[in-house]
């Protein structure tokens, strides 16, 4: 059985804050183990000083890396739904993929955006039940490439890597109804 | 100490400072007594300044024109010196320093691991030789594992308020789209099972009504799963008969583990524990609910607060538990508006709200009424039950949406059939004696007690003497029980297991558990705890236990009994549905093999002529009544009919000698005269809400009576044939005459054809798919005891 991890960093309503979270799935799709962080709440001068850096810097140094560290269960690929958290690769041993929707719009304004620069690779779904996906690894770990295509060509076969997210965008959300230091 | 200035012309000067600003990055300004002195390029070389009111500002700041003086003569002049520095620093306070904090520190992490620790293999080497306290190993020890479960449980309340618990649903993978998933579900489901598992999910109000045996619970689970990770529901309530609610935890581990299970269950401060443990779905039987549906839904006025998982306080909620989704097992047992269950489902709020059950009707328009009355209320109002009586087609067209019933037969001809037997048994001599005394004495008793008596005591009396067929209590005689202790050796050569119902489970059932002892019997009656049903249960089937005796009410419904391919009915009840529930614990979904059912029955007895009846009245109301469930032949046997199994007289209807009068009452319909038969569907139609008119002795027509009313579907308007052939059969030449009236007059809205006797064959042809309603002398009968009207009432 490999394990696969998906990590996300999730806007809490009312763009008051972040969530970290982290969900570990066998190969089916079967929750194995879910973390996730308490908010992230910047102030409006923590937001001008950050700047375009705030996301990642939460994303990755306050929320990701921690996290990945925190896992029980070691996932055999990293999947990650935003490109900055690509950042945890250089923490983590464990291959660290960015996957998108192919044909997903990227927002080109945005700066720092490296993602013309990142190698990208589109990979099929060989059943036909979901749509292509693209994904794009660190580009100081060209090796994460190959075995992140090999691992997701086997996946997507029969599960779209791309759903675990919504799951746990739904899972904290109903956490944050539930709890109110998940608020 | 003054001041220090450094560089002006003044430095040598003394003055007295009454306030001074010193306004940063301007010139400082000094207040000094009556002399005013400014100070140009001086500087001060250190000044603390605190906050300065604006009224202070405005007040001082305009300062008036100073005197200007010669310095000689200041130097001239002693002026005293005044030490400031206190007024200073009581004035002037330091600035406070603001700090950005950097986004460093890392927040606070939680989770869970979702792996269950892995299952000890049963027969794995280590395990089976080691040896528990009892002697056994340890896999098979039932007070061990009964005694882990426990602790499970223990446990699992320990851990309850996890939210990581609560979300997991919501972290599942997809059940696919036709809930093919072979991750999510344990088998895959049958094609009806998918259309069923939709219905539900489609549904917000529905009850489903298969037949028993082809996994309603299982489409319910599969259909709470769906919406559960789509985050649709999050709480749901469960009510089930007591018996069931073992056989529901253990379904809804095996095939929905993801989701936090509580049943309701100990005294009363246990149980409101157990109510305010967050959880996903709670099992809860219909007493328990009674008993705490002030906890769950408190009265008038204090409305269900929003997803109250987890008390702040410890405390539950004043304002109750607001569930997502209601589910009802076993419905029909809200059928009596009135009962406290039913009054006490009725106070709990749920946007989804689905019934299941295999006997819905119970034959009864009433009943599904009932329960439709909670499930959706409005759709089928009380005040029409008349009405869907009378239009059964108009009432199966409304619940139409809402109500799926597939039978056995249609979706799944691959299920082995049952073998169905009757055996018919003398009884033995001194039981035959007994019984014979028996009904000797009780049909004397029953004819001297005259007018006083009630069809209770003809009740009482079957039921002596039906358990006299099953068993003299005095000899300890019974022929049935010797035929069972036959056909028990060969099934247990078989290596096989038998099911044992009777109604009595005292009378009969305890006393069998004693004489069939060596085939290891195990009884399953009311009188069991929970717990208890469960040993009992599991011991069938995994001990060498051949036979499970059964009581009736206990053991009638929901079990899942696959283990037995062999059941007997001691004894039967009225409505043969009850017994097809009882066979349908071991003739279900994972049934392999054919099923034997027999029936114990004694010639010459009680049982023989309650059979007779049965047989003769079943199909009949089938018929009429609703073709797609077994009829209810308890609510359609009329006193005269039971007084008839002892050939005594029907007593005069209490409306009857009411109403009657001197007219005295009238036997049967038979005796009416065809004048007042037809007064009798005036009547029967007028107490149906209907506004009556009858037509004159010589009408053209062949109509006896118009009937009119408004309802929910516009004005409704009937014109009635009365046939009063007593023993005769109505042929089609009349109910061609009659359709060829309605069709003449298009205010009719339906034919009605109405008989003291039976139609033929061709007749029942003809009016299929026509706006022609029959009426036989059993339909009749029917409607006449529903809507208690009286032969007297027919009376010129």
């Amino acid at each position: 059985m490999s394990p696969l991890g998906y990590l996300a960093l999730h806007e809490m309503a009312g763009r008051e804050g972040y969530l970290g979270a982290i969900l570990v799935t066998d190969e089916q799709g079967v929750p194995l183990e879910f973390r996730c962080t308490h908010p992230v709440k910047p102030t409006a001068i923590q937001r001008r000083l950050y700047g375009d850096t705030l996301e990642p810097h939460v994303g990755v140094i306050l929320c990701g890396v921690p996290l990945a560290k925190s896992l029980q269960h070691k996932p055999s690929l990293l999947l990650v739904p935003q490109e900055f958290l690509l950042g945890v690769r250089n923490e983590v041993p464990w291959p660290t993929a960015y996957l998108r929707r192919a044909g997903k719009a990227i927002d080109i304004s945005v700066p720092g955006d490296a993602t013309g620069t990142l190698q990208r690779q589109r990979i099929d779904c060989v059943t036909g039940r979901f749509q292509p996906i693209v994904l794009s690894t660190h580009p100081e770990h060209p090796e994460d490439n190959p075995l992140a295509a090999k691992i997701l060509g086997e996946v997507f076969k029969t599960l779209d890597p791309l759903e675990p997210f919504e799951r746990i965008s739904k899972a904290l959300d109903a956490l944050g109804q539930q709890e109110p230091r998940f608020r | 100490m003054a001041p220090q200035f450094r560089g002006g012309p003044a430095r040598r000067v003394r003055w007295r400072i009454a306030s001074a600003l010193f306004p940063f990055g301007g010139c400082p300004i000094a207040v000094i007594d009556r002399l005013e002195i400014a100070l140009v390029g001086g500087e001060i070389a250190q000044v603390r300044i605190g906050a300065l009111s604006p009224p202070d500002l405005s007040v001082d700041f305009c300062l008036p024109r100073p005197l200007l003086v010669q310095p000689e003569d200041l130097l001239a002049t002693e002026v005293p010196v005044v030490d400031m520095t206190g007024w200073l620093a009581a004035g002037l306070l330091t600035p406070p320093i603001h700090v950005v904090p950097l986004l460093s520190g890392e927040p606070r992490r939680e989770g869970k691991s979702y792996v269950r620790e892995e299952q000890a293999e049963l027969f794995e080497a280590g395990r089976m030789a080691e040896k528990c306290l009892h002697g056994l190993p340890k896999p098979c020890c039932s007070t061990c594992q009964r005694q882990a479960a426990r602790q499970k449980e223990a446990e699992s309340q320990a851990s309850r308020g996890n939210p990581f618990d609560l979300i997991l649903p919501l972290l599942q993978p997809p059940l696919g789209e036709t809930f093919d998933s072979v991750v999510a579900l344990p088998l895959p489901l049958y094609p009806f099972q998918v259309t069923g598992t939709k219905f539900l999910i489609e549904h917000e109000r529905a009850l489903l009504a298969d037949d028993m045996g082809l996994g309603k619970s299982i489409q319910a689970i599969v259909a709470l799963k769906f919406l559960f990770r789509l985050g649709r529901v999050s709480r749901v309530l469960l009510v089930a008969p007591k018996s069931l609610l073992t056989d529901w935890a253990e379904k809804l581990w095996n095939w929905a583990p993801e989701l936090r299970v509580i049943k309701i269950h100990g005294s009363p401060p246990e149980r409101s524990e157990w109510w305010r443990t967050p959880a996903h779905v709670f099992v809860a039987t219909y007493e328990t609910l009674r008993e705490d549906i002030d906890l769950v839904a408190p009265g008038e006025g204090a409305a269900a607060c929003p997803v109250p998982c987890v008390p702040s306080d410890g405390t539950l909620e004043p304002a109750g538990i607001q569930f997502d989704c209601v589910l009802l097992d076993e419905a029909q047992k809200i059928k009596n508006p009135d009962a406290q269950v039913s009054q006490a489902v009725r106070r709990v709020d749920a946007r989804l709200r689905w019934g299941l059950s295999g006997t819905p009707l119970e034959n009864r328009v009433d009943d599904l009424i009932a329960i439709f009355g909670y499930l959706k209320p409005g759709l089928l109002p009380r005040s029409h039950t008349a009405y869907y009586a009378a239009v059964p087609e108009q009432f199966k067209a409304t619940i139409k949406p809402y109500f799926l019933r597939r039978r056995k037969s249609d979706v799944l001809p691959e299920l082995p059939p049952k073998i169905r037997e009757t055996k018919w048994l003398e009884l033995l001599p001194r039981q035959r004696e007994a019984y014979d005394r028996a009904e000797r004495e009780g049909v004397i008793r029953l004819t001297a007690q005259g007018d006083a008596v009630t069809v209770q005591h003809v009740l009482a009396l079957i039921t002596a003497l039906k358990q006299i067929c099953n068993l003299d209590p005095v000899s300890g005689e019974s022929r049935k029980l010797e035929c069972l202790c036959e056909d028990l050796e060969i099934i247990t050569e078989l290596n096989d297991k038998a099911l044992v119902f009777s109604q009595y489970p005292i009378k009969t059932l305890k006393p069998l558990v004693e004489r069939l002892g060596r085939f290891g019997c195990r009884l399953y009656d009311g009188s069991l705890s929970e717990s208890q049903r469960s040993a009992v249960l599991e011991e069938f089937r995994n001990q060498d236990v051949r036979a499970l005796l059964m009581s009736l009410k206990a053991g009638g419904l929901g079990l899942t009994l696959t283990e037995a391919h062999y059941v007997y009915h001691f004894d039967l009840w009225w409505n043969p549905a009850s017994s097809a529930q009882a066979e349908d614990r071991t003739h279900r979904i994972g049934q392999p093999e054919q099923v034997f059912v027999t029936e114990l029955l004694t010639t010459d007895t009680i049982e023989q002529r309650i059979h007779d009846l049965v047989e003769r009245k079943r199909g009949l109301f089938r018929e009429f009544v609703d073709d797609l469930s077994d009829p209810d032949l308890e609510a359609r046997l009329t006193e005269e009919d039971l007084f008839g199994l002892f050939n005594l007289q029907r007593r005069p209807h209490p409306v009857a000698s009411a109403t009657g009068g001197p007219r005295g009452p009238i036997p049967s319909i038979r005796d009416l005269s065809p004048r007042q038969f037809e007064n009798l569907l005036s009547v029967l139609y007028g107490r149906m809400g209907y506004h009556v008119r009858t037509t004159p002795a010589s009408r053209g027509s062949g109509v006896d009576v118009y009937a009119k009313r408004s309802g929910d579907a516009g004005p409704e308007e009937l014109a009635i044939q009365c046939k009063h052939y007593p023993d005769g059969v109505v042929g089609v030449e009349h109910a061609r005459a009659l359709y060829g009236v309605i069709q003449a007059q298009p205010g009719i809205t339906r034919g009605v054809l109405v008989t003291s006797g039976a139609f033929s064959r061709e007749c029942q042809q003809f009016c299929a798919g026509k706006r022609i309603w029959l009426v036989d002398i059993h339909a009749l009968t029917a409607l006449l005891d529903k809507h208690k009207v009286a032969l007297s009432e027919a009376a010129d």
